[in-house]
């Protein structure tokens, strides 16, 4: 690993994210003789998908990372290893965006900050698990699927004894596999679209027969091992003195409106819950790229063009941050939007560049089809507006309670930056990543406004804390 | 298109429109719309909250830092003549305006409070003027000179008194001049404060609705179209912020208003460090109520640009460090840019304009658009209500620019690097 970030002589390609689309855009790149730079906030590449143990203790568990994704982690890091002369990756380097009128992002490594020159920047910086607020979220035991995943795969640490799974999507279930692997007893699964709504898509799941086969596959291991799978029911609230000890489920109307006459509660010390992504576009958005909005595909992404390109000259966005369809597309389109470079650039031309995608493009269409399957099933309603109580947490970091956002909403205000400014929801560290979804999809519903209408919290520099020494010290 | 019939439109729903949409309201029964559209760099959302009448007329917080780069620019390029080459005192009329309106926001804060619930937090801060070299105390004692009659206002401290005030200032800091009557607020509460009194008074907002066009009848304002609608009035009042200019051409008025840039920075919450705000030849510092740090701010020509720039950013936190070592450790929580709306001689302007009817300007608020909202709205509402303001606005009126006398001091087409 580098411990200070070397800046090429000449700027060259720089691509933000080591997860499938940063490095196979990298590798396509290196393929081509081009050099390029990865930047990636993690200990180690491979991106959330493909997340390695962080330390080697045995906790009397194996890594619960199934065979598929280890071998399709172990090809993408050989192949990285092996354009290493070409491909110079710097961990646990932070980018906190872009400044000047030149182009160049800042990046924070080693607690120093470096302004880094590009020829071309590879915007991968995937999704974050969307946060739906609901009485209790803020409870220690409470986690998102993808993260307390994280915990067992990186950390191997069981984060709990007796947890319950609630949410949407197929994650759900590879999710029940892993905790149950990793020696959690899990009570169930909570799947909040309709059981009818995943039959009908069978022909769009049929477009990835494998793919289909590993869902197939989950869900008679849960069955197997006991773990049940219910369908139209999510998450009502938490409760518990100072973790997890209560957790009240309830069947979900079309709307996900949940009937509360009907609910259950469950003992459990853990509840970890996903009602989908949202696309990490604070760098796209801070470098001035426009975006446009998709309620089944992770909010506002950036707009591209087949090659990836965004409306921005030289920037480039592939992977979820381009719209949520997960970690194979993010490979494929990763790939693409080194060729779209390459067509940029005059290395080749339009005709040869299509040629070379056409296998490509083909295995897109396909990928994309599969996941649209998932659409009608897990596109995330409103229902899920009216979980919190008045006294919820909204906003973690400023401490925003739901009747602050009410009171706000009376006073006839009708777009976000506005709400943020009244009530500081999204104005703390996470810069609204955490409640920016929730307080725009609320305030839509409540005033009857577009989207477009509502806007969406500019993300600021820095993107990532850094301190008053360590922006200083980077003077010449 | 619907139409939409009031008697007053304001155009601009930052911190002046709604001032004077909050005291016009109060007294006169006429019906008042408020026409606003967010734009990145609105100056209100973007402002640090100084209430600083003396501090600013004397040219610190902005003003001092822009002497500053000045004063470097001339260094490094001696043959360029370059006029403001001495901290600008801004005139007296000026001074007088802003101390009036500084001395009425502790009744606006009582009363915003009981009117809206809504307490906009200000704060008796006082400002002190940071001394690190002779220079610093040349300069203080010219600042001193300047205003006999507001000595008693000015309180001089040594190292050991200014340490014992402020225990985290640099031990590089030689002593500080502070303006016993510069405090603060927060900005965006205070602009909250105002719109919610206003709308309890009756006044109607439009809000993400960008004015595209002005009606007129022969030389008489009779609304205004929005994309989406019309709105008729028989007055608007142009309180449009770095926007003004491009409101006042749409009937043929070249107002000299222009965005100036100012980036700013504001830390991580931290418990109280300071109990009076900073100015700095690098920079200004204020603890806000929330415990955060803000640091500005440059004074820069660069058209509507938002865009933050590495070395003037490291430059403000370098400023920051130097005066409060403690910031080293302490995290950077987010920056961003402000668009001032400038004028020529950095004075606001006020009134109505020669030859046009059912017009009036209330904008070019420059630095001080916060310290001097309530006696913006308090002159603007006497002008509509035919009283007499409650200071003489002939220094303020559009036609001192069309006066052949008249000279900048602030020249908005300069490119300052």
């Amino acid at each position: 690993m580098m411990n200070e970030i070397i800046v090429p002589s000449s700027p060259c390609p720089v691509i933000i994210g080591a997860g499938p689309a940063g490095i196979n855009a990298a590798i396509t790149l290196a393929e081509q003789g081009i050099e390029s730079i990865i930047v990636d906030e993690n200990p180690a590449p491979g991106g959330a998908i493909f997340r390695q143990p962080t330390k080697k203790i045995s906790l009397g568990f194996s890594p619960v990372i199934d065979n598929k994704s280890r071998q399709r982690a172990t090809r993408l890091l050989e192949n990285l290893e092996r354009y290493k002369d070409k491909i110079t990756v710097y961990n646990r380097a932070q980018v906190l965006g872009g400044l000047s009128e030149g182009d160049s992002i800042i990046v924070l490594h080693n607690n120093r900050v470096t302004e880094l020159h590009y020829s071309a920047l590879f915007i991968c910086t995937g999704c974050y698990e969307r946060s739906h607020p609901f009485p209790g979220w803020t409870l220690p035991g409470v986690m998102g699927v993808g993260g307390m995943q994280l915990q067992v795969k990186s950390n191997l640490v069981r984060p709990g004894h007796r947890v319950v799974i609630t949410g949407t999507g197929p994650l759900l279930l590879l999710a029940a596999k892993q905790f149950h692997d990793a020696g959690m007893e899990v009570v169930g699964v909570y799947e909040a679209g309709q059981k009818m709504d995943l039959y009908r898509e069978i022909p769009a799941l049929l477009a990835d027969i494998p793919l289909l086969f590993d869902g197939i596959k989950y869900l008679s291991y849960l069955k197997k091992q006991g773990i049940p799978v219910h369908y139209g029911w999510g998450i009502v609230g938490v409760r518990g003195v100072s973790e997890v000890s209560e957790i009240t489920v309830a069947p979900y109307d079309k709307d996900w409106q949940p009937l509360l006459n009907k609910q259950e509660v469950i003992n459990a010390d853990s509840l970890a819950v996903n009602y989908g992504f949202t696309s990490r576009t604070q760098l796209t958005q801070q470098l001035g790229c426009a975006h446009s909005y998709y309620h089944d595909r992770g909010g506002f992404k950036p707009d591209v063009d087949k090659w990836h390109r965004t409306s921005c000259e030289k920037i480039y966005a592939a992977g979820d941050v381009a719209g949520i369809y997960g970690s194979y597309v993010a490979e494929v389109e990763g790939k693409i939007s080194a060729y779209g470079h390459l067509v940029d650039l005059g290395q080749i031309n339009d005709k040869e560049a299509n040629l070379l995608c056409a296998s490509l493009r083909n295995n897109l269409k396909r990928l994309i089809k599969f996941q649209h399957g998932f659409s009608k099933l897990s596109s995330p309603k409103e229902g899920l507006l009216s979980l919190p109580d008045k006294n919820t947490v909204i906003c973690r970091c400023e401490n925003v309670t739901l009747d602050k956002i009410d009171n706000a909403i009376a006073t006839g205000i009708g777009d976000v930056t506005k709400l943020k400014m009244a009530t500081r929801a999204g104005m703390g560290d996470c810069q609204g990543k955490s409640c920016g979804d929730f307080c725009r999809n609320y305030l839509a519903k409540q005033t009857q406004r577009s989207q477009q209408q509502i806007g969406k919290l500019n993300a600021r520099f820095p993107l990532a804390p850094v301190t008053f020494a360590a922006f200083a010290a980077g003077e010449k | 298109m619907e139409k939409n019939n009031s008697d007053i439109i304001i155009a601009g729903g930052g911190v002046i429109g709604m001032a004077i949409a909050y005291y016009l309201s109060k007294e006169s029964d006429r019906s008042i719309t408020v026409i606003d559209q967010k734009k990145p760099g609105n100056a209100s959302w973007a402002s640090a909250g100084g209430l600083w009448p003396i501090g600013e007329s004397v040219g610190l917080g902005c003003g001092v830092i822009f002497f500053k780069t000045l004063s470097k620019q001339r260094r490094e390029n001696p043959n360029e003549i370059i006029e403001t080459a001495r901290p600008h005192q801004l005139p007296d009329c000026f001074l007088n305006y802003s101390l009036i309106s500084n001395a009425m926001f502790p009744s606006l804060w009582d009363e915003l409070k009981e009117h809206s619930g809504i307490d906009f937090k200000f704060e008796k801060t006082g400002l002190k003027f940071l001394m690190y070299d002779d220079d610093d105390v040349a300069y203080a004692k010219q600042i001193q000179d300047g205003i006999p009659h507001l000595k008693d206002q000015l309180l001089w401290q040594d190292q050991q008194q200014l340490h014992e005030d402020e225990p985290y200032v640099s031990r590089d800091a030689i002593g500080s001049l502070s303006f016993k009557p510069d405090h603060q607020v927060n900005p965006y509460l205070l602009v909250q404060a105002l719109r919610d009194g206003a709308q309890r008074n009756g006044v109607k907002m439009v809000e993400n609705a960008e004015i595209i066009d002005i009606t007129m009848q022969k030389n008489r304002v009779t609304g205004v179209k929005t994309k989406q609608q019309k709105y008729n009035c028989s007055l608007l009042i142009n309180a449009a912020g770095a926007w003004a200019a491009q409101l006042a051409d749409m009937i043929g008025i070249d107002l000299p208003v222009a965005p100036i840039k100012g980036q700013v920075i504001v830390s991580e919450r931290l418990p109280p460090i300071m109990k009076s705000c900073i100015s700095t030849s690098d920079c200004y510092i204020a603890q806000k109520d929330n415990g955060e740090v803000l640091i500005g701010s440059t004074t820069e020509i660069k058209g509507f640009d938002t865009n933050g720039t590495y070395p003037e950013l490291r430059s403000l936190v370098s400023g920051a460090i130097k005066a409060l070592p403690m910031l080293g450790s302490v995290g950077i929580k987010r920056t961003w840019v402000g668009l001032r709306p400038g004028s020529p001689d950095e004075l606001p302007i006020f009134g109505e304009v020669a030859g046009v009817e059912g017009y009036m300007n209330a904008c070019g608020h420059f630095r001080t658009g916060i310290v001097s909202s309530p006696i913006t709205g308090r002159i603007v509402t006497d002008l509509v209500m035919g009283k007499q303001p409650p200071i003489d606005i002939t220094p303020f009126l559009y036609e001192r620019f069309l006066d052949p006398s008249f000279k900048a001091s602030f020249s908005l087409e300069t490119e300052v690097a």
